[in-house]
């Protein structure tokens, strides 16, 4: 079996010599004024399947992206085989031997399985047409190797998931592949996927093919990597042999030793219930959630990127099409759509402010008032002066920071953005907020003004859910929190049972900590 | 499960094709019931011509919708490329007939590579980029021509029997209609450029990140347009014998957009193909002769054709939403098999 893989291999793999193949220093990336990644090092050796992990934002994509080309590195310096690849164009890192496997396939959906293998093959002898005959028997034998029964000419935009990675995976086979990047791979695999990928991997990797293997699932990593490199805040932690640590210790590790220094919400909320879903279901995404939310609650929602904790809010809104459950806002009765929601007095402050939140390229006050329309006009007919007076209000209540009212949204920083953007809905009066992640891409004195809000906010009555990646955040806030996994709620935590680590265990899948469903 | 969903898709492919297909000969029907003269040969070889200079466009425009863009300036720039070789031919009229033909697939091209620079390296969305060349290029012809036209006896003879004589039973038109149709299907089907054209317009990051050269590609398909619009400038001039200004080529654009939006081709790119749009061509050709012949006022056959477009996308977008449905579907099923 390995054999039919040695032909993709370049022959100076064979030899056995042991070098690093890759080798990353000091590598340092802004967005901004933050620092994704700081002072990081990293290298590969030959015949190695070397995990990295980390909470989300710890920069472990962003590493990945630098390392195949894709993002430029702002500092540092990156040597491939012994040659530097710091600054090399994309098509470059490729060709001579990495590919990057994102979790979201990088295929072209309108293309059969042949041509998404095919599309980027270099024709090296002059007037030579491509080969499809034999372009057909080389991916048939590679699919074939990879244990997938699909055929060659089908769409790539019929495939499941799983096999769609499978096709990823070939194409990268089909040249001379060194260096295979894959990225949180098995969030939307089924155990059976999840263990054909891996037997492809460590097939790969027993042919001379090193690995770099990005993972949310512990159990996962430790089972396929052989060293793991564990990231905090853009920063390397750790770097741990896989059969000299445990999952607990990697938890440990990517929180942090602060645990202590986090303290949970231990203001009380009202007895009386103001939203309660039952068994709500969106096909893919959401399956059988059900909650109660009290009214000066703030539930908080923790759980992985691509949990469905987004579509969760989503479903509830009304945005995203449901197939079963109830939405029942207890003052309101039921909600089934945006328009209900918006009358029921829900709320939702999506997580990408840019494109759903905000309209970027009017003004602070129009932004601030379109959402409260009806307070400051008349018959259909806009107020002017009214409408100043009430952005007025909402920019001194909310600490906007501005040079003038009629400035353009996109000119304020990331903080003062989401401020906008909370004021705007805050302004009517909400019962129930829904907001996802309130305070990416913001700086710290935002953020703290912004948690104050959401607690002034709650203290008045309202209730708040919550959806966020940022621990801190999820547990200094929250009365109480839903930790979702794979659209299912994964166990609830609430006074203390909460910790980082038992949101992460419960994430992640480990164990069924507090009260599982 | 993929190989059924496979021969499904394929199954509405053809379907789709078919439909345009039965849709024409119902057209036929109709038309021929209301006024006989439709059938009259001549008449028929009206419409073949017409339909054979929206071919040659139709099947470029193919391709630079495929890559998501659009090219407005079609009109123009075979406006521009007829009237650059009427002028050589009235000046020299013993110039050889390839190289007239020539000249005008070289004008088309040049005006086929300002577009394809402004898309790609200008980073102008084609839909701007092109309504901006329309203009230009139609102001170079008058500036070009002096605002006169090239009369019919200034016209080489031997252009003008390109769209009468014939060398197999159906005239040189047509031939170069159909030529540039097989050659618009051997680049999509057969060969790897044409895959990364569609790969282009099917997942632009996708393209990016497995390394493939957007501009030129996209640069590639501006000029592949342009030289076609050249041949139609060519055509046009042998079907019509005169040059003027005005207009030569002026509304192509809106026939040839029709045409490959009813053939088939996804607006949002990524999926199309030739022998849609060479459908499409001759329903649109079809109509516009066969309203005109029953004595259809020019008004209503605007509309008539306007509504056969919003018609198709529409059909169009049932029928994806259909098969996204089937897709989920099946890959559900798919899971909850294993």
């Amino acid at each position: 079996m390995i054999s039919v893989n040695q032909k993709w291999v370049s022959p100076n793999r064979l030899k056995g010599n042991l070098i690093n193949v890759l080798e990353c220093k000091s590598i340092s990336k802004w967005y901004g004024e933050t620092a994704v990644l700081n002072n990081v090092n990293f290298d590969l050796a030959q015949n190695e399947i070397h995990a990295i992990v980390g909470e989300n934002g710890a920069g472990k994509s962003t590493l990945v992206k630098i390392i195949s080309g894709l993002v430029p590195v702002d500092v540092g310096s990156i040597k491939f085989e012994g040659h530097d690849r710091t600054f090399a164009h994309i098509r470059e890192i490729q060709n001579s031997g990495v590919a990057l496997i994102h979790q979201e396939p990088r295929l072209f959906p309108d293309l059969s399985v042949l041509e998404n293998v095919c599309v980027d093959h270099q024709i090296r002898e002059k007037n030579k047409r491509f080969n499809w005959k034999k372009a057909e028997e080389e991916t048939k034998e590679l699919l074939a190797e990879l244990g997938c029964s699909f055929s060659v000419h089908s769409p790539v935009k019929a495939l499941s998931v799983a096999d769609q990675q499978m096709v990823d995976i070939v194409s990268a086979l089909r040249k001379k592949l060194k260096l295979l990047i894959v990225d949180e791979p098995t969030a939307s695999l089924t155990p059976s996927e999840v263990q054909r990928l891996f037997a492809t991997i460590r097939k790969l990797n027993a042919s001379g093919v090193a690995i770099v293997f990005i993972g949310h699932r512990l159990e996962e990593v430790l089972e396929i990597s052989t060293r793991i490199t564990v990231l905090k805040d853009g920063e390397v932690v750790a770097v741990k042999k896989s059969s000299e640590t445990t999952e607990d210790e990697l938890i440990r590790l990517m929180v942090g030793r602060n645990i202590a220094a986090s303290t949970t919400n231990s203001k009380s909320a009202s007895s009386r219930v103001s939203l309660k879903v039952s068994e709500l279901e969106s096909p893919g995404f959401v399956s059988g959630v059900s909650f109660e939310v009290k009214q000066g609650e703030i539930l908080g929602i923790g759980g992985l990127v691509g949990a469905g904790r987004s579509e969760l809010l989503e479903t509830i809104f009304g945005l995203r099409k449901r197939t079963a459950g109830e939405v029942i806002s207890t003052t309101h009765g039921s909600i089934k759509s945006v328009k209900q929601a918006i009358s029921a007095k829900v709320a939702l402050v999506p997580e990408d402010r840019a494109h759903n939140g905000l309209f970027l390229n009017r003004s602070i006050n129009e932004n601030l008032v379109i959402t409260n329309l009806n307070l400051s006009s008349k018959g259909g007919k806009r107020n002017f002066g009214k409408e100043k007076v009430v952005g007025q209000e909402l920019i001194e209540k909310f600490r906007v920071k501005l040079s003038s009212a009629s400035q353009l949204v996109r000119e304020l920083s990331g903080g003062n953005q989401q401020k906008v953007s909370l004021a705007k809905w805050l302004k009517q009066e909400v019962e129930i907020l829904l907001i996802d992640e309130p305070s990416r891409g913001v700086d710290v004195g935002s953020k703290s003004e912004i948690h104050q809000i959401l607690n002034d906010a709650a203290a008045a009555g309202m209730s708040v859910v919550m959806v966020s990646s940022d621990m801190r955040e999820l547990i200094e806030l929250s009365h109480r929190i839903i930790v979702m996994r794979n659209g299912r709620i994964a166990g609830e935590l609430s006074g203390s049972e909460i910790s980082e680590e038992a949101v992460l265990r419960l994430a992640s899948g480990l164990t069924t900590a507090g009260r599982g469903n | 499960m993929a190989v059924k969903v496979n021969s499904k898709i394929s199954y509405i492919f053809k379907k789709r094709e078919f439909g345009i297909f039965l849709f024409i000969l119902i057209l036929l029907a109709i038309f021929g019931s209301i006024e006989p003269r439709f059938f009259r040969s001549d008449n028929l070889s009206a419409i073949l011509s017409s339909v054979g200079i929206l071919m040659v466009v139709g099947a470029g425009q193919t391709l630079v919708i495929v890559t998501r863009n659009i090219d407005l300036s079609v009109g123009s720039t075979l406006g521009m490329a007829a009237m650059v070789m009427g002028l050589v031919a009235r000046s020299r009229p013993d110039f050889p007939i390839m190289g007239l033909i020539l000249i005008a697939m070289v004008v088309g091209g040049i005006c086929g590579l300002i577009n394809g620079f402004l898309v790609s390296f200008g980073k102008i969305p084609s839909i701007i980029a092109t309504l901006g060349t329309l203009a230009i290029f139609r102001g170079a012809v008058f500036l070009v021509s002096d605002n006169v036209q090239i009369d019919p006896e200034d016209v080489p003879k031997d252009i003008i029997s390109l769209a009468t004589t014939s060398p197999i039973g159906i005239p040189w038109l047509l031939i170069f209609a159909l030529l540039a149709i097989v050659l618009v299907w051997f680049v999509s089907s057969q060969t790897l450029l044409g895959k990364r054209i569609y790969a282009v317009g099917s997942n632009p990051e996708g393209a990016i990140s497995r390394g493939l050269s957007f501009n030129r590609i996209t640069i590639m398909v501006f000029v592949f347009i342009g030289v076609l619009a050249g041949l139609g400038g060519v055509l046009y001039t042998a079907r019509y014998a005169t040059i003027n200004p005005a207009d030569v080529g002026r509304g192509l654009e809106f026939d040839v957009i029709s045409a490959v939006v009813i053939g088939g081709t996804n607006i949002f790119g990524g999926s199309g193909t030739a022998l849609g749009t060479a459908l499409g061509c001759m329903l649109i050709g079809i109509l516009s002769n066969g309203l005109t012949v029953v004595g259809v006022s020019p008004f209503w056959k605007a509309c008539a054709t306007g509504f056969l477009i919003l018609l198709a996308v529409a059909i169009d977008n049932l029928v994806r939403r259909r098969q996204e449905e089937n897709f989920l579907l099946a890959i559900r099923n798919q899971r909850v098999a294993k």
